[in-house]
């Protein structure tokens, strides 16, 4: 206890003394205000006045102070001169260790007495202060700047806006090119080493903190630095540096540089209802991992193809895949199927054999379970038809999926599996057409034909979409059968013709639920949200279009 | 029995029969799978007149009217045996169109069914897949006037025909039948839906239509067919419920002096 008085007495003569000090190291004092609330600060903390804070000594008791080596300096400054004026007997160790660092030592670790910061206390760590039932006090003692500096030879530049500063920077070579009225100059530029945190600074002012909306020029300096001369090359060669977009060199800049890792993942009811310990876990968690609220279904996670880090993974191959195998079984399955449930209703009388065992057929095709329409594409699509459904009969020659699992064949799986249920769905929409209407057709002298064409159909097809949107979405979210017909579960390109391998997303979901990660599971539940929000989507529209037609007849 | 003596066809053959009359059934038979619905039916239907069909309830009046179209061949398990003569040809002749023949013999049901279309459509769509080709206002105008429905719709064509009254959607059905102008024209109990005044006025179209039409009509109410029918023609059916004609004359002698007692017991009243 006694190391508390010898804190509160450390504090109190840094409080008086700093403004001496600071300059001579190269800061600026804090504002006026800034000192007055810290004296106040330190009176309520301590319960003393400055009268009285003579009390404090004689105080013992080693005191660490750790943190920013920005503010070590000042820090061992000021502890040298305290041990010097007397009163206090004991050790002030002064650790330059980094801000966040000192933070964790302080709230998790719980070993030093001060932190030197040069940021605000980040709320993972005043989260797991609060959680030891520490309440850290701050003390402003003063603040740094950095100049940006014109030659006294420049007689133009007077004023710059952050734009002319971002330009001066990055793409402008001239001075002309910042601002017209000025000569076209070369801009010469001298700026602190990479290492140095100043820079850090500088861009973070000038240009934002998120890494990946920095300028393409930054962004390529960053890769730069990081990346070996060979690999730059290769990136050279898949596509021209200065040709690829901001948010490409993005990608690559977090693929290659940052490469994020997963080291912990919390749920969503806990990331809402149990902040607080998410938090202070998460402070625990080594220096350098950075804690982040995120929704993993999100833009990106539309538009990012399928990737092994869980963080740039995305389902846009798989919803791609899934668009293509749906239409593929639409156009498979809608026409064959309607208008087999015309001949049966309108034109077969039902009395034929053929005709009975066509009808029995259908109605326990419906019933059998989609894996063994699997094993029928299978066997037919992928093994019999190999040669058609990998494109080989058309000249198609891609190695990779002339095996017969293609998006084809996929397509065509799921349009036979989903025909039994069109065909019937289609003949009860049929058969509720109203007699009466066929009867007055009939009795003007119409065919078949025109009757079912102009009245029965018409009257007919919001049924018939309806059992078409039931069985397309059934296919959309089909898994299955496409596993035995060969779905490909790891697919980065975008597939782009139905002779490509695919991955579709309800395969895409499966896979990822059955890795143990539980980034992977998170991804999963996105996936699953996506999924069902495109079958939403697709259905609204499909039956918006229903509707549309039924009030036209 | 009673039938040879009431019909009017005996002993004429079927060409002379045809030139004579609109159309004819010949030993006519009709069967729904294995059940007799009407036997040995032989019928002239005079032309430009309204011939009713009555009886009671079963006795086969719609079998027999819809056999005049091939109606019945709708029914899957429907089967015509006999011949029906039109034009001195039969039309259940392994040859003929059912189609073709239903073009030129319209019909009208019981529960008006006008399509879910505008009026306009409901009428030009039957021309239309008949292959008309000329003026279809006029003929759409024409028809309407003829149903004596023009002044009530003339202001709403594009409107669909089901924001009709009933009355109104009959006389559409009857305007949609003769925009296709077939000879004949069969309507059954085309005044059971609606009340009486429509009713009347389906009458009076009725009678104007046979100008250019012959009608031949179902009813169960007696009083329309003495009313607005030339020749009326009396089913019964015998004890295995099959159908048959007991007595066909002029209305007016069908009604006054029956020469069947089961006629007489039926318009009056006392059975059926
Ligand atoms: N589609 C059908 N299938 C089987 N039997 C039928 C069919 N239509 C009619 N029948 C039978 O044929 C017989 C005659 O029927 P129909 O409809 O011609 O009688 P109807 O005289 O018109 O009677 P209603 O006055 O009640 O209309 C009846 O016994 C009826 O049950
Ligand atoms: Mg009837």
């Amino acid at each position: 206890m006694e190391n508390k008085r010898a804190v509160a007495a450390y504090i109190n003569y840094y409080l008086n003394n700093v403004t001496g000090s600071i300059e001579d190291i190269g800061y600026f004092s804090a504002s006026a205000d800034a000192q007055q609330e810290s004296f106040t600060t330190w009176e309520r903390a301590t319960g003393l006045t400055q009268s009285t804070a003579e009390n404090l000594y004689p105080a013992t008791g080693d005191i660490v102070v750790s943190g920013s080596s920005t503010v070590a300096p000042i820090s061992r400054q000021m502890a040298e001169n305290f041990q010097a004026a007397g009163g206090y007997t004991g050790n002030i160790t002064v650790e330059s260790i980094g801000t966040e660092a000192g933070f964790k030592k302080f709230c998790v670790d719980r070993s030093v007495d001060v932190v030197d910061a040069s940021i605000a206390i980040p709320e993972v760590y005043s989260a797991a202060c609060i959680n030891a039932a520490m309440s850290p006090v701050t003390f402003q003692i003063g603040t740094d700047a950095l100049p940006l500096v014109v030659s006294t030879k420049n007689t133009f530049v007077e004023a710059l806006t952050t734009e002319q500063v971002q330009r001066i920077f990055t793409k402008a070579t001239t001075w002309n090119e910042v601002d017209q009225a000025w000569p076209a100059d070369k801009i010469f530029r001298f700026i602190p080493g990479a290492e140095s945190g100043t820079l850090d600074f500088f861009i973070e002012e000038v240009f934002g903190t998120n890494l990946y909306e920095q300028p393409v020029e930054v962004m390529n300096e960053i890769l730069a630095a990081n990346l070996s001369a060979g690999r730059m090359r290769a990136l050279e060669a898949e596509k021209p540096m200065a040709t690829r977009s901001q948010e490409e060199i993005g990608k690559i800049l977090q693929t290659e540089v940052v490469k994020p890792k997963v080291v912990q993942t919390w749920g969503l009811f806990e990331s809402i209802f149990r902040r607080n310990e998410v938090l202070a876990e998460a402070a625990t968690l080594p220096a350098g991992t950075d804690l982040v609220f995120k929704s993993w279904l999100n833009w990106n996670f539309l538009t990012s193809p399928q990737s092994s880090n869980p963080l740039q993974a995305g389902i846009n191959t798989a919803i791609w895949g899934s668009l293509w195998v749906t239409i593929i079984a639409f156009l498979v399955a809608v026409p064959i199927g309607v208008m087999a449930a015309i001949y049966l209703e309108e034109y077969s009388d039902g009395k034929g054999r053929v005709n009975r065992i066509i009808e029995t057929n259908i109605n326990n095709l419906a019933g059998v379970p989609s894996i063994i329409y699997g094993m029928l594409g299978l066997a037919v699509f992928v093994r019999f038809l190999g040669e058609i459904t990998s494109g080989v009969a058309f000249g198609v020659t891609d190695p990779a999926t002339a095996n017969g699992r293609t998006i084809l064949s996929a397509g065509l799986t799921l349009g036979i599996l989903i025909l039994p249920l069109i065909i019937i769905n289609s003949r009860e929409a049929l058969r509720a057409v109203p007699r009466a209407i066929r009867e007055g057709a009939y009795g003007l002298g119409a065919t078949r034909w025109q009757t079912t064409w102009s009245h029965v159909l018409p009257n007919a097809l919001p049924g018939i979409m309806t059992g078409i949107i039931l069985s397309v979405s059934r296919a959309f979210g089909e898994t299955a059968p496409l596993i035995v017909v060969g779905v490909s579960t790891f697919i980065v390109v975008r597939p782009d013709s139905m002779f490509s391998k695919y991955t579709t997303l309800p395969a895409q979901i499966y896979q990822w639920t059955s890795r143990p990660q539980p980034e992977f599971q998170n991804l999963a539940a996105a996936a699953i949200l996506a999924l069902l929000l495109l079958l939403l989507a697709l259905n609204a529209t499909a039956i918006l279009v229903r509707n549309h037609y039924a009030k036209r007849v | 029995m009673s039938i040879s003596a009431t019909t009017t066809v005996d002993g004429r053959t079927p060409a002379a029969d045809s030139a004579k009359y609109a159309i004819s059934a010949k030993d006519l038979n009709i069967f729904y799978g294995n059940f007799h619905a009407v036997r040995d039916i032989n019928l002239n239907i005079e032309r430009n007149k309204i011939t009713a069909l009555i009886g009671p309830s079963g006795c086969g009046k719609s079998t027999v009217l819809r056999a005049f179209n091939r109606m019945n061949d709708l029914v899957p398990i429907a089967r015509t045996d006999g011949e029906v003569l039109f034009h001195g040809a039969n039309i259940y002749a392994p040859d003929v169109d059912a189609v073709e023949v239903r073009r030129r013999i319209g019909m009208v049901f019981q529960k008006p069914n006008p399509f879910p279309k505008s009026i306009y459509d409901n009428i030009a769509w039957g021309a239309k897949i008949n292959g008309f080709k000329g003026n279809m206002n006029q003929l759409v105008e024409g028809s309407l006037k003829g149903a004596a429905l023009w002044d009530e719709v003339k202001d709403k064509l594009k409107q669909s025909g089901y924001s009709l009254s009933g009355g109104q959607q009959q006389r559409l059905c009857i305007a949609r039948a003769i925009a296709v102008q077939p000879d004949i024209i069969l309507m059954d109990e085309p005044c059971s839906a609606l009340d009486p005044i429509a009713t009347l006025r389906i009458e009076d179209l009725m009678r104007e239509l046979t100008e250019h039409y012959t009608i031949i009509i179902v009813t169960h109410n007696m009083q329309q067919a003495a009313r607005v029918a030339d020749y009326t023609a009396f089913f019964m059916v015998d004890d295995s419920r099959t159908g048959h004609l007991v007595e066909y004359g002029p209305s007016k002698q069908i009604f006054t002096q029956p020469k069947d007692k089961r006629t007489e017991d039926y318009i009056t009243g006392r059975f059926g």
